[in-house]
């Protein structure tokens, strides 16, 4: 029991950032969950490790409050439907949004963990 | 909304799946085997379940999905144990129908404004003694209510209405009979804000006018059908015609209760014209006028006034609000009964709460398994609590839901019986403030008795409740410290209402065996009222009372009869007592106590009052005989002290002084009566009787005792009269132990429900114990199958059982008595004749208590010492 992280505290880890990663990854252009995965964990070199627990329920969370969209459409290469999400209005601005938010953050926290470099 | 949720299912399951094959495929290509590649696959993906809660979580409305999982599975649990389901939910049904059939009498006399326009603005003003400011208050004058009518800013409206006014005949609408028609002020409903349901009500106009009248609903209805060309018609109060303009709509009540119509007082009528009138002066505040300030600018004018009679020495006016002196005057003690008695069913409801706290804790012992197996499948914590507080829930709304219905019966007993006389406005009902009061009861008593089992529960330690079998699991110490705890609180709690409800018995039972001075038994009053102008002068009254005398004491069931002008345990004071050489009395409540009432000749022997001095009255003390009086003992104790009254001479100087001194031939025994301002207690009031030739009233009762219990001589009586004067209205016939029985009818509901509350209070508390001992015997039988089969003797057990319930039900009667004593200060003023403290009450209850519970105890200590060793051994 102990062993499972409480999900409380998962969401709170990932949740701001997850949504911001996921839909900068859709602003390259519709994708499915597993290659949003895939994706965020290449491009990082394997350093985020998405969990499937945390990327599905994100992704239905973003879908509900509008920012993506889903289509289920067949994959190019392969022959069969994947659930494709895409990026919608809504989830553009909200992607400048957080990135504003993070650009923000990351300064401030640089601030004070560097405050030489600042000098 | 299902297949929506359906096919939302089914998408996720096949994005995952896609997930899981493309993972797969991914690393099958990186060189695994297919099946290594499937269960890497698999693991990457984790617990598939999870995340499919979790996201659900996400599509919203989730929770009512999963509320509707957590009820069915409750639902299941419940009908797997129909006793335990049972015992709750009539325990629920009956906690929360109590406190809400209580409520509902709460929400009327307490909470719920008055059915009026603005009736946070509406006072009345009373006039209340300096020197005794707790005295109740007394009516103010006709020209008190011209002065701040004339003189306050405080007010919006003003408007005088008494009930200090006598009954008027009516005639010309069926049979003469005597009505009661309140004088009311041209600006009383415009105050109320109310509208007739009618015609209209009283306006500027009719000042002018002759008498014009507003009907009550009930009396339009009885007296003319209802129909709607009463408005115009002309109705004959005491031979006045006073012409219909409304009728008011069926829900509009004032106080009193017996006013059938309303007279518009006029400049020509005989209130106005006697500015010393006693009115009630009732008010509509200004907008944003506080009370405190309406009432200082009414001190001031009153000092100012020139013309006052008492010129502000004695009395001054004070305001209270309007719903608060409804209750007050409907009953001084209702408002209190009625806190006392809410305060006593929560006390019910919260043992029942603690008993079903304690069952749950009970079966969470025995569920420890089940929840253990749930955890381990992933079941967070907080799911598990709210399954278990979802169970909570199912069964609190269950029972508050039988408990609606249960109060829905007690109210609508309660208004077909009407055992005791309720203010006017709201009528008691199960309305819509009181069910949101019930639903909010039914999410607290949930949350009062699910959260702590809930919570012990959830805190299973996995292993150790999974290795456990069922029967050795015992709940862990704390578990059963928790359940004793609240037993000693549910035994305190009910000894606490059992010590209430045992001294409001006794205060009832006290105050209705003392002697009132006059056996009541097959003792029968009617009210007879002579029309006053036809019976205008005293000797006319004089010789239709003697003739309607003459012929009662010739009927054969009529052993003894009389004629008074109140009724024993009636008389009230109300005035000065002068006695001729001695200064008149200063002005205060306590000189205003002599009560003046005129008796035929034979009255004190009808009644059965002894004569202890002197002689009775005679027939020859007639109108042209000198002024004789008999006086009571309590006359004598207070104004005669050591002094002989025979042959002194008194008089009442209000309200007329010029009336003859009065010789005092005779001392009779006294009759103890109502005292309206402290209905706990029978009052001795100071009385000067005088013969009825010398004073005829123009309303007397007509009392007699019949030779059986029957009321039937009254008819033969009401004949009899009627061919004397057919004009002459008879009122209600009543026996004087119905009308004693009236006057302790609030304390008598309050003993009686009260008791009510502690008798289910003390079942649900041996309920309580009995469960706690039972799983206590639970919990050893196989030690004791054990021990047994070693030689040990059954009375091991149960002494150990019948020790264990003992120490509980000693433990919750020492708490009990100190919050009974801690708590029955509050309801002194409803005790007559025994102290809060009573030691005997307060041993009484306890033993009361005490046996129940050995009972309780005794029973299960018997089953528990039929234990066969083998059984308890095959348990294993």
């Amino acid at each position: 029991m102990s062993s499972v992280p409480k999900k409380a505290e998962r969401i709170e880890l990932l949740q701001g950032t997850l949504d911001m990663l996921i839909l900068r990854t859709l602003l390259l252009g519709p994708s499915h969950g597993h290659q949003i995965g895939k994706h965020i964990q290449r491009t990082t070199d394997d350093l985020l490790q998405v969990q499937h627990g945390s990327l599905y329920p994100a992704l239905h969370r973003l879908e509900r409050k509008g920012w993506i969209a889903s289509k289920w459409e067949t994959a190019p290469d392969r022959n069969r439907e994947f659930k494709y999400y895409r990026l919608t209005a809504a989830g553009r601005k909200r992607l400048l949004k957080e990135e504003s938010k993070w650009k923000q953050m990351a300064r401030a926290v640089a601030q004070i963990m560097w405050p030489a470099e600042e000098g | 909304m299902r297949w929506w949720r359906r096919k939302h299912e089914e998408e996720l399951d096949r994005e995952l799946r896609s997930d899981l094959e493309l993972e797969a495929a991914e690393r099958a290509e990186s060189g695994l085997s297919p099946e290594e590649a499937q269960y890497a696959a698999k693991r990457a993906l984790g617990n598939a379940g999870l995340i499919r809660e979790d996201v659900r979580e996400m599509w919203g409305g989730a929770w009512l999905d999963r509320f509707r999982q957590d009820v069915s599975y409750a639902a299941r649990a419940f009908t797997r144990t129909p006793g335990f389901t049972t015992v709750v939910i009539l325990t629920l049904a009956l906690g929360i129908g109590a406190t809400t059939a209580m409520f509902s009498v709460v929400n009327a006399v307490l909470l719920h404004p008055l059915p009026f326009r603005n009736p946070d603005r509406l006072v009345v003003i009373w006039e209340r003694f300096i020197s005794n400011p707790n005295s109740p208050p007394v009516f103010d004058s006709y020209r008190d209510f011209e002065n701040w009518k004339s003189g306050s800013q405080s007010f919006e409206r003003l408007a005088p209405a008494t009930w200090k006014a006598e009954g008027q005949i009516l005639t010309g609408a069926g049979p003469a009979r005597e009505v009661f028609a309140m004088p009311v002020g041209v600006d009383f409903f415009s105050l109320l804000g109310v509208a007739p349901e009618l015609g209209r009500t009283f306006q500027p106009d009719d000042l002018r006018a002759g008498c014009t009248v507003v009907l009550k609903h009930s009396f339009w209805i009885d007296t003319f059908g209802g129909q709607t060309g009463v408005l115009g018609r002309h109705i004959e109060l005491n031979q006045n015609a006073c012409s219909v303009v409304g009728v008011m709509p069926p829900e509009f009540a004032f106080y009193p209760d017996a006013a059938a119509l309303w007279t518009l007082i006029t400049p020509v009528s005989d209130i106005a014209r006697d500015p010393k009138s006693a009115v009630g002066v009732f008010a509509l505040l200004k907008p944003g006028v506080s009370i405190q300030r309406a009432q200082q600018e009414v001190q001031a004018l009153y000092r100012n006034s020139p013309s006052n009679d008492m010129g502000g020495i004695h009395v001054k006016p004070a305001i209270y609000p309007l719903a608060e002196q409804f209750a007050y005057l409907t009953g001084p003690t209702l408002r209190l009964s009625v806190m006392v008695l809410f305060g006593a069913v929560s006390f019910v409801l919260l043992i029942g709460c603690l008993n079903i706290a304690n069952l749950l804790l009970g079966k969470s012992v025995a569920r420890q398994k089940e929840l253990a197996v749930r955890a381990a499948l992933g079941s967070g914590r907080a799911r598990l609590i709210r399954q278990l507080l979802t169970e909570a829930l199912l069964l609190s709304v269950t029972g508050a839901a039988l408990g609606i219905l249960l109060a829905l019966t007690a109210v609508h007993y309660f208004r077909t019986l009407n055992p005791i006389p309720m203010p006017p406005g709201n009528p008691v009902s199960v309305n819509l403030p009181v069910l949101a009061f019930t639903a909010s009861l039914a999410v607290l008593t949930a949350l009062l008795f699910g959260l702590v089992p809930a919570w012990k529960a959830s805190r299973v330690d996995l292993t150790d409740a999974l290795r456990a079998t069922a029967h050795t699991a015992s709940g862990g110490l704390a578990a059963r410290t928790l359940r004793r705890v609240l037993v000693v609180a549910e035994v305190a709690l009910s000894l606490a209402l059992l010590v209430g409800a045992g001294l409001l018995i006794q205060s009832v039972e006290r105050l209705a065996s003392v002697p009132l001075g006059f056996p009541t038994d097959r003792m029968i009053a009617m009210p007879i009222t002579l029309p006053k102008w036809a019976y205008a002068a005293e000797n006319q009254r004089a010789r239709f009372y003697r003739a309607a005398l003459d012929r009662t004491a010739l009927l054969p069931d009529v052993a003894s009869s009389a004629f008074a002008s109140s009724l024993p345990a009636n008389h009230f004071g109300g005035s000065l007592l002068a006695i001729e050489g001695k200064p008149v009395p200063t002005l205060s409540p306590a000189a205003l106590d002599v009560g003046q009432v005129s008796v035929s000749s034979g009255y004190f022997r009808a009644l059965g009052v002894p004569i202890l001095v002197g002689r009775a009255f005679e027939d020859s003390d007639g109108e042209k005989s000198p002024a004789v009086a008999i006086v009571n003992q309590a006359l004598v104790r207070e104004y005669f002290a050591n002094e002989n009254p025979i042959g002194r001479r008194i008089k009442l100087p209000q309200p007329k002084t010029d009336r003859p001194w009065l010789t005092i031939v005779g001392v009779v025994a006294d009759e103890k009566g109502e005292d309206f301002f402290h209905p706990m207690s029978w009052k001795e009031t100071p009385a000067v009787f005088r013969p009825v030739d010398q004073d005829p009233p123009s309303r007397v009762y007509l009392v007699f005792r019949a030779l059986t219990g029957s009321t039937a001589p009254a008819a033969t009586i009401q004949k009899q009269i009627a061919t004397l004067d057919n004009n002459v209205p008879i009122g209600d016939v009543q026996t004087l132990n119905e009308d004693i029985s009236r006057k302790l009818s609030y304390p008598h509901l309050r003993a009686v429900i009260l008791a009510a509350f502690a008798g289910l209070a003390l079942l649900l508390a041996a309920i309580g114990l009995y469960a706690v001992l039972s799983q206590l015997i639970a919990q050893r039988t196989r030690e004791f199958g054990v021990r047994m089969a070693l030689g040990a003797q059954r009375s091991g057990l149960l002494k150990l059982v019948i020790r264990e319930g003992m120490l509980l039900t000693f433990a919750g009667i020492a708490a009990g008595l100190i919050i009974a004593l801690s708590l029955t200060g509050l309801i002194g003023s409803l005790l007559y004749d025994v102290k809060a403290t009573d030691p005997w009450t307060l041993a009484g209850v306890s033993l009361l208590l005490a046996l129940v519970t050995l009972l309780a105890t005794y029973i299960l200590a018997r089953r528990a010492s039929r234990v066969d060793p083998m059984v308890a051994l095959k348990y294993e």
